[in-house]
């Protein structure tokens, strides 16, 4: 299809590319996997197949005698679980500017580790990714170093100051697959109106950040018994609820006004939800109709206040683990479906961030390889929450809320690949983390299921990041 | 009779009005420029903003209409010692003016001075509210230019949240029966706009199949103090800043003046073929002459016509 353009070549439409996922060419394999368990919500499957992949794309399932032929037989796969690859909309990769802590590569390798095909980057790097060349520079590194599909974010304002918008067209035209102050609120209620009106029509989502920064000034940990106990100054819920009901009627009112006016309504998705009472709300403007998506962290749905006793700095989080009473409701959401999907909001840090007394240190978990795991050995296996949710959450459920295609476990289907062992039990060590830092809140927890292989465009790219992995070892040798 | 609002003239009268600025369109090519229609009438010009085209057209069609024209200028007047609007139409008034013209940045600024004073008060421009003179002067290029009004197809394009042009033409236009469109970024769009019931197309496509592309001025200047609507000039131009590539052949530009040649256009369009700026500012000499006349003369009439109905009884 041709796209509208003026004689010189100029886009005359927002987003007539839409938004761009980059990562590395690997040349597309045949492959069977023999006696697997092909596994997806969305096309309601669920039964053993010999799953057959070529031309980077899903073949057959219970191909014939013929169509098997010249496929390698990936025999150390059988019994395990495919999924959809699963798609994480909130990471940082920390690129530009604090490669010590992460980047492209080293990212999207902890994103092969834990199952995910497409990871989205935030905005707040050094310098803020708030323009169309530096979209395009992260994509290019994407392009050259990343072991899965990466998508980037731009700032909502220039250099998440919060005060002017950042050039919201360009970082359109340059592939941006949402726009994003995360690390900062678009606190201001005309700066928000501007965002969601300036926006319109362009199908593209304004994620949010919620926090009020004066009821969160100098808070280290969600403030209730644990916080007065321990003498740590806490961030109340009402730092989130707070602007979250300011989000919601700026976007009820731009929704309202768009709607009168035919056009499509900038999409809402509120990032990382850790209150209870923030349920609520959702739940009622998703009741009204409004185009809102949420999504909270494998953390803030496994972990409590009550753990910072130890002190552990990796349990330093923003926003804050919070009571148990929140966690439940996070999970209720979840399953009634009220949460659209997980956001690992995996945070690099390096050692030096993190080993400093609790107060001082960074806020942020790593969280792309113990997600899947993590949820599944603390909420699926105990019965609280069903398989099918939570794989709907981390693959349909994401790219809703990004407005990207959802993917589906079907013949013609681009091979987006996750492959799991469900029976294995174990528990995550620094060895198990695939990025370049080792905060994780979960070191020491119990997992369940064992990612064995991720694969993007019909290629296998846990291996293939593990076998690079292998080889940079030997060279030391 | 006052003009304050596109909407105090009906079509008839704006029909009447082009009629009335093609004979005085031909006075400007005579060698004696000047007619005593309006010998003897004062006219006072209030500028309490900056301006080109509308003061300078409005002086020399009073000049060349004979009448008495005096210009006050915000800047040099007694209102930078503080004087307020009524105080100095007050004053004004003394004089008894036949006509006042006022260009003011406050809205309502001309409503307001109708009550103190007997003169007819004519709108030129009263910050973001509306510009009827502009409105009718860019009508009378098109009748020139193209003739028929009538299903004529033109797209406003750019800054219609802060223009007082905006907001007389788009009410002027549709009185004509032209088709009409706005295009540019939602932010630059008034909330509520959906109540002109005027089609809002957020891209240049929306271009593809007008006659004339209307553009407006990006009015940088009355931000102050808010969130900017588009986040930078930079990127207003590369998206809705038009160039001549971004017009077919039988396409015609209008834009009120002054041009930020670079932001809404580009150098090249400004001095493009298909451009009627010029135009437009040659037939606001001819069209304001028609106003002052008609603003005037039918107060005339009126006396005539008491005159015989008082005799008739």
């Amino acid at each position: 299809m041709s796209t509208p353009t003026s004689p010189r070549g100029r886009p005359r439409t927002a987003s007539v590319l839409g938004p761009r996922l980059a990562c590395r060419e690997i040349l597309p394999e045949t492959l069977l996997l023999p006696a697997v368990r092909v596994f997806d919500p969305v096309t309601e499957l669920d039964r053993q197949a010999d799953l057959l992949l070529s031309d980077g794309r899903i073949a057959a399932f219970d191909p014939s005698a013929s169509q098997r032929q010249g496929a390698e037989t990936l025999a150390a796969l059988e019994g395990c679980h495919v999924f959809c690859g699963f798609i994480d909309p909130h990471v940082h990769l920390r690129t530009p500017g604090y490669e010590y802590k992460e980047d492209v590569e080293s990212g999207s390798r902890a994103a092969a580790a834990g199952g995910f095909t497409t990871v989205v980057a935030m905005a707040n790097t050094d310098p803020v990714v708030d323009g169309g060349p530096l979209v395009g520079w992260v994509l290019e590194q994407a392009q050259k170093t990343a072991w899965v599909r990466v998508g980037q974010v731009g700032a909502v304002t220039r250099g998440l100051r919060g005060q002017e918008l950042a050039e919201l067209r360009e970082l359109l035209d340059a592939g941006v697959v949402g726009f994003s102050d995360d690390g900062h609120p678009v606190k201001d209620t005309d700066l928000l109106l501007h965002a969601l009106r300036y926006l319109r029509d362009c199908d593209r989502p304004l994620l949010l950040h919620l926090e009020d920064s004066s009821a969160a000034l100098d808070g280290v940990m969600h403030e209730g018994a644990w916080s007065a106990r321990l003498g740590l100054r806490g961030v109340p819920a009402v730092a989130e609820t707070g602007p979250l009901g300011q989000a919601l009627d700026g976007l009820a009112y731009a929704s309202a006004e768009a709607e009168r006016l035919g056009k499509r309504p900038t999409p809402m998705h509120l990032q990382h939800l850790s209150a209870g009472a923030s349920l609520a709300r959702l739940r009622l403007a998703k009741e009204a109709g409004l185009p809102v998506t949420a999504e909270v962290t494998p953390h803030h749905l496994l972990l409590v206040d009550q753990e910072v006793r130890s002190f552990d700095q990796n349990l330093k989080v923003n926003p804050p683990l919070r009571s148990e009473a929140d966690r439940l409701e996070l999970i209720r959401g979840l399953a009634e479906g009220w949460v659209d999907c997980i956001g690992t909001d995996h945070a690099p840090h390096a050692p030096h961030e993190k080993e400093v007394p609790f107060e001082q240190a960074a806020f942020g978990t790593v969280g792309l390889e113990s997600a899947f795991p993590a949820l599944y050995a603390g909420l699926v296996a105990p019965g609280e929450l069903s398989l099918e949710r939570l794989v709907e959450a981390m693959t349909a459920g994401a790219a809703k809320a990004l407005r990207l295609p959802v993917p589906r476990l079907e013949v013609g289907a681009v091979a987006d690949l996750t492959v799991i062992d469900l029976a294995e039990e174990w528990a995550l060590t620094e060895g198990d983390l695939a990025g370049k830092s080792r905060n994780s809140a979960f070191l020491g927890r119990p997992m369940q299921g064992r990612i064995k292989e991720t694969i993007v465009a019909g290629a296998r790219r846990l291996s293939a990041s593990r076998l690079q992995d292998a080889r940079a070892a030997g060279e030391r040798d | 009779m006052d003009l304050i609002s596109i909407d105090d003239l009906s079509a008839e009268e704006i029909e009447n009005l082009l009629a009335l600025s093609d004979g005085f369109l031909e006075i400007a090519s005579r060698p004696i420029k000047k007619v005593p229609t309006l010998r003897g009438r004062t006219q006072i010009n209030m500028f309490f903003e900056a301006s080109t085209r509308t003061q300078s057209s409005f002086e020399l069609a009073g000049k060349r209409l004979s009448a008495d024209v005096i210009n006050i200028k915000g800047s040099s007047s007694s209102v930078s010692k503080g004087e307020s609007l009524k105080d100095t139409i007050l004053t004004l008034e003394s004089y008894r003016p036949d006509i006042i013209v006022m260009r003011h940045p406050q809205v309502g600024a001309a409503r307001m001075a109708t009550r103190y004073t007997n003169a007819s008060v004519i709108n030129a421009g009263d910050g973001a509210g509306e510009h009827p003179t502009q409105c009718l002067l860019d009508i009378y290029s098109l009748r020139r230019t193209v003739g028929e009004l009538r299903g004529l197809k033109v797209a406003i394009v750019g800054d219609v949240l802060r223009s007082r042009v905006a907001r007389s033409n788009i009410f002027g236009f549709r009185k004509m029966g032209m088709d009409v469109r706005l295009v540019g970024p939602p932010t630059l769009m008034p909330p509520g706009i959906e109540a002109w019931d005027v089609p809002v197309h957020y891209d240049l496509e929306a271009l593809e199949d007008v006659d004339v592309v209307y553009l407006l001025r990006m009015q940088m200047e009355r931000a102050k103090g808010v969130v900017p609507p588009v986040p930078s000039l930079r990127e207003y131009s590369r998206v809705w800043g038009l160039s001549p590539y971004d017009l077919r052949p039988e396409q015609w530009v209008m834009h009120p003046g002054p041009i930020n040649r670079g932001v809404e256009l580009t150098a090249d369009l400004a001095d493009h073929g298909r451009s009627l700026i010029l135009q437009q500012v040659e037939s606001g000499l001819a069209l304001r002459m028609a106003i002052l006349y008609h603003v005037l003369v039918p107060s005339a009439q009126e006396e005539d016509e008491l005159a015989f109905s008082s005799r008739g009884e």
